[in-house]
């Protein structure tokens, strides 16, 4: 017997296959996110590995924006939840989570268990998601995924002084100008998001320890730098950071399975 | 033309040695037990003159902050705590002070207040800000409630209700300072501030007025910390007359201290913008745009001799007031400084202000037909600017108000 | 005899049409004023013979407001001047603007410049409210208002009449009290938007109608045995809860509403108007009455206690603070109250709302998220 989790975020889509003992069979990552083919690649991508079909999958819980729409779903469970069970399981003493996402940066405070006792959601802007980072990749004209690697050779870390996307990105345009490194700018982007992000943090109330990472953002080293030298504490990140909400949501579809 | 000049002026020295350190004498009094009270800058603080208290304008410590490079680490701390980014920076600014983990330094750390003071002539926001910190540190809220103007002029019955609660301040603070108020030093505390609103206004007429001004609007905002802390004294007055001289020989010399040539003269709609203060004055001055006029600093030159003129007074701040009248004061600076543009600064986190701006900018606009530009700012959080926007906006104004001269 | 079906789909139809109710009276050669919020003394608007409905703003944004506001202004007023330049109350006769906040002022003036055919009556209520001077203030104001009004409806506005008006409005108040407490136990009935479009009715019918209609319901529903549910119970708080998504959420999740502390629903009808030698004096305490909302000073914070009290009395799981979007009264309540509800064990949600009917992808990951968690309480 297998059960399914999909994450539909707004830029990706992930699935993950547990089986009866809730281990991980299969897994899978498209770059397409909600409303596009993503769910469909990213399940047939882990049906091939699996060599299985809809037919062997006993419970599909869904999370993610895109979770409403997918109709294979037998539940549907909230990516807070889910980041919240998919880290424990990999990661059971951690307190606090981060999760920067394209479309939101959250935090989430776990009691003993993986238990989800609350949670913060950013405000209405784009500053401090994923989708500032995109925005300010593009400027630079780096891939998202380069800017872990230039921020490990940056030097001094260039001051982004504005919150608002636009104003930032015209910031950055500047110091581009004033001849500054791609590496120094960089850096400050990650310091300027880690600033947000652990104000987002603080509203928590005090930060308990261990903290840990999750989410696509997380496989960004100098982001993940940054937010540990803001919040003065080490931050975790699991293998695969990425996959932690579809983990939760295999893992929420096992448990529905076993009780029937 | 005027020749630009950069003179020490003993007005300013003098002010220096008068408000001297403000926060230390607050950190005495609470040493020596003394109660020490925060307040809006537009209460009626004649009132504290008298009773020689100690008090903290917390707006005005949160300039100070902000002008120290504090503001993004105490707003940062607010927003952990819940606050929105979206309130007054003033407010958050000093939320997160209060919440401080370790002495600011600069001479700015303050005692908690023991009493707090609130006039919601400068906004309603203030309402909600002091009543969280009553709620914090469970101590008596004292309100100075001045209606709004909502009519073309000040109704008698609004600064006869505005009058009405002055006794009862007076009877608090007689009750938490334990002293008796004295009347006659009362009578003297509100005609000397009466009149150092009429010496402020002076000032600001005389860099308003004279074409090409011997200074700019950016000087004023020197004294108006004076008129917040120590409105009703005597050595205010002197500071003030010793000003008004330095700016007669000025003009007297056909000197200014505006550090460019009066190509335009522009007024400023909205606070200023305290952490680019400078970088602001220095891109108007290059681009030879003498700022004249600003309702920010227009708050404090109103005159009086007598109690019911105080009140009016605190009714004609700029937030309490509705279009008709604002339109009225504005309306009169632009004219008598003989202004050519409006700089309209849109403050992400003064709603009040913001919200009565546009309309505010078309009446004025259409009767005056003067250019104007907005640009996105905020009085003390430096997050929510933009150089690059500035500099166009205000280039685009220059243009236009070039065109329109030739 | 009209059953609860009935009862409710006039209720309904009133709520998603706030004007209607108005436009039948002006059909009837009556004259109607609009009382925007808060706590506008409708009481005179009806002791002067006229209709008055209240506006919440809603509806679709244009952008027309955009002329007289930036973006970051609050999304409750950003409507309420949408349909002031759209035309959609032209018909009314006149309105009254109250101005407790500084969002409210601006409203008031922009409104007047931007349509100087409208009859716009500024209501400006004192911040201090429990001293003896806001109290004379605030008579002389509400006479001010009175004088408007007559002069707008052509007739006195009597003490005999304004006595009649004040206990209409308080026979709703007691009506709605204990509709409160009715729909907390028939919540197999009373969803979430049904509950929402009783309150919101009471805004556009008039007050004789809806409180027979709201009374006739309370009697039917306490015909029935009390339904113990097994859904999630929450307390609703903020300034007006009338997105349709996002009750739709609520009921998606199984998250029944058992009460509120919200000022468009409960917390308006909390006190009557006390009788006074001068009613138009009743109408002044009235507002010195008010308690435990963001919009009425209250430097002892009590809307915290109030709804943890109601949480117990209740059986409450949790609260949903549904903050109005940029409105600063409700933004500066937040960090209070969480630190309220986290001292009484309380789970509280805070959401971002806004008067229109949008969905937001986010709020409904935070309901489920919540309701989720809430769960995992039990």
């Amino acid at each position: 017997m297998y059960a399914l989790g999909i994450d539909i975020g707004s830029t990706a889509t992930k699935v993950v296959i547990v089986d009866d003992a809730a281990f991980v069979k299969a897994s899978a990552i498209c770059d397409l996110g909600a409303g596009t083919s993503g769910a469909d690649k990213a399940v047939a991508d882990a049906f091939s590995q699996l060599g299985i079909a809809w037919d062997d999958i006993s419970y599909t819980v869904a999370t993610g924006y895109g979770r409403q729409r997918f109709e294979r779903a037998n539940k549907q469970v909230s990516e807070l939840s889910c980041h919240a069970k998919g880290l424990a399981s990999q990661l059971p003493q951690t307190r606090t989570i981060i999760d920067i996402g394209g479309q939101d940066a959250k935090a989430l405070r776990l009691g003993p268990g993986g238990m989800l006792e609350n949670f913060v959601m950013n405000e209405k802007c784009a500053a401090g998601t994923g989708r500032f980072l995109d925005v300010m990749a593009r400027v630079l004209e780096s891939d998202i995924s380069q800017l872990g690697e230039l921020d490990a050779q940056a030097r001094v870390p260039v001051e982004i002084s504005s919150t608002c996307t636009v104003f930032a990105e015209s910031e950055v345009i500047s110091h581009l100008a004033a001849g500054e490194s791609i590496p120094d700018i960089v850096a400050g982007i990650h310091v300027s998001v880690a600033k947000r992000t652990v104000g987002l943090v603080r509203r928590l109330g005090a930060v308990e320890g261990p903290v840990a990472m999750s989410g696509g953002v997380a496989r960004n080293a100098g982001m993940v730098r940054a937010l540990e030298r803001e919040l003065g504490m080490e931050i975790s990140v699991p293998p695969n950071c990425q996959l932690c909400g579809a983990l939760g949501a295999a893992l929420y579809a096992i448990e529905r399975a076993h009780r029937g | 033309m005027a020749k630009s000049v950069k003179v020490h002026s003993k007005a300013r020295e003098l002010m220096r040695e008068y408000v001297g350190d403000i926060y230390a004498d607050v950190r005495a009094a609470k040493a020596a037990g003394e109660p020490v009270g925060y307040s809006t800058s537009n209460f009626a603080k004649e009132i504290f003159e008298v009773f020689d208290l100690k008090i903290v304008y917390p707006e005005n410590h949160a300039a100070a902050v902000a002008a120290k490079k504090g503001a993004v680490e105490f707003c940062e701390k607010a927003e952990g705590m819940g606050y929105s980014a979206d309130l007054c920076s003033y407010a958050r600014i000093s939320i997160g002070f209060d919440e401080r983990d370790a002495d600011f330094g600069h001479g700015l750390d303050i005692p908690a207040p023991d009493f707090l003071c609130v006039g919601n002539n400068i906004c309603s926001t203030v309402n909600k800000w002091y009543e969280n910190l009553a709620w914090k540190y469970d101590i008596p809220l004292l309100t100075l409630d001045v209606p709004y103007g909502t009519q073309a002029d000040y109704e008698p019955e609004k600064i006869a209700y505005v009058k009405s609660q002055l006794q009862g301040i007076v009877d608090q603070l007689e009750q938490i300072t334990g002293k008796k108020f004295d009347y006659d030093k009362f009578q003297d505390v509100l005609e000397t501030s009466g009149e150092n609103g009429r010496l402020f206004q002076e000032i600001m007429d005389l860099i308003g007025q004279t074409k090409p001004s011997p200074a700019s609007a950016f000087d004023e905002y020197n004294f108006m910390a004076l008129m917040i802390i120590a409105r009703g004294r005597k050595e205010t007055t002197e500071v003030l007359k010793l000003y008004l001289e330095e700016l007669r020989e000025r003009i007297a010399a056909d000197e200014t201290t505006f550090p460019g040539k009066e190509e335009h003269r522009i007024f400023w709609d909205g606070l200023c913008c305290w952490p680019y203060l400078r970088q602001n004055s220095q891109s108007l001055a290059e681009k030879g745009i003498n700022m004249v006029g600003t309702p920010y600093t227009g708050d404090y030159g109103i005159a009086f001799d007598d109690l019911y003129g105080m009140c009016l007074n605190y009714a004609g701040t700029n937030n309490a007031k509705g279009l008709q009248l604002t339109l009225r004061s504005r309306s009169d600076m632009i004219e008598r400084y003989q202004c050519d543009g409006i700089l309209c600064n849109v403050m992400r986190s003064c709603k009040p202000w913001v919200g009565i701006m546009f309309e505010t900018q078309r009446q004025l606009a259409k009767r005056h037909n003067l250019p104007y530009t907005t640009f996105d700012a905020d009085q003390a959080d430096p997050r929510v600017f933009s150089e690059a926007q500035f500099e166009t906006r205000l280039q685009g104004l220059q243009e236009v108000m070039d065109a329109r001269k030739e | 005899m009209v059953g609860i079906e009935e009862i409710l789909a006039r209720l309904q139809e009133a709520a998603r049409n706030p004007l209607l109710a108005a436009q039948e009276a002006k059909a009837q050669g009556k004259k109607a004023v609009g009382c925007v919020p808060y706590f506008a003394p409708m009481e005179l608007v009806h002791a002067a013979g006229m209709h008055p409905v209240e506006l919440w703003g809603g509806g679709s944004i244009t952008g027309a407001a955009g002329s007289y506001y930036p973006a970051f202004y609050c999304s409750l007023l950003f409507t309420l001047m949408e349909r002031a330049l759209d035309g959609t109350y032209d018909d009314l006769d006149a309105v009254i603007v109250p101005t407790t906040c500084d969002g409210l002022r601006n409203l008031e003036e922009n409104w007047k410049f931007a349509r100087p055919e409208a009859n716009i009556i500024d209501f400006v209520q004192p911040m201090a409210r429990t001293t003896r001077e806001s109290h004379d203030y605030l008579t002389w104001q509400v006479r001010q208002v009175a004088t408007r009004l007559e002069e707008i409806s052509g007739a006195r506005i009597t003490e005999r009449a304004l006595r009649a008006s004040i206990a209409a409005y308080n026979e709703q108040r007691a009506a709605m009290r204990r509709f409160s407490e009715v729909a907390a136990q028939h919540v197999d009935i009373i969803t979430p938007q049904l509950r929402q479009a009783v309150y919101a009715s009471a805004r556009s019918l008039s007050v004789e109608e809806h409180t027979r209609l709201v009374s006739r319901l309370n009697d039917l529903l306490e015909s029935r045995p009390v339904y113990e549910t097994p859904h999630l119970k929450v307390v609703l708080t903020g300034i007006l809860v009338d997105s349709l998504p996002l009750l739709e959420e609520l009921e998606r999740n199984g998250i029944v509403v058992v009460g509120d502390l919200t000022v468009a629903e409960s917390a308006r009808y909390a006190a009557d108007v006390p009788g006074r030698i001068d009613p138009f004096e009743s109408l002044a305490q009235a507002w010195a009455d008010v308690q435990g909302v963001s919009v009425a000073l209250d430097p002892k914070k009590l809307r915290g206690p109030m709804i943890a009290n109601l949480v117990r009395e209740r059986g409450a799981d949790g609260v949903i603070d549904c903050v109005v979007k940029f409105c600063e009264e409700e933004e500066f309540d937040v960090p209070v109250l969480q630190q309220q509800m986290a001292a009484e064990h309380i789970p509280l949600l805070v959401l971002e709302v806004e008067s229109q009917d949008v969905a937001s992808e986010q709020a409904s990951t935070r309901i489920q998220a919540f309701a989720e968690m809430l769960d995992m309480v039990r």
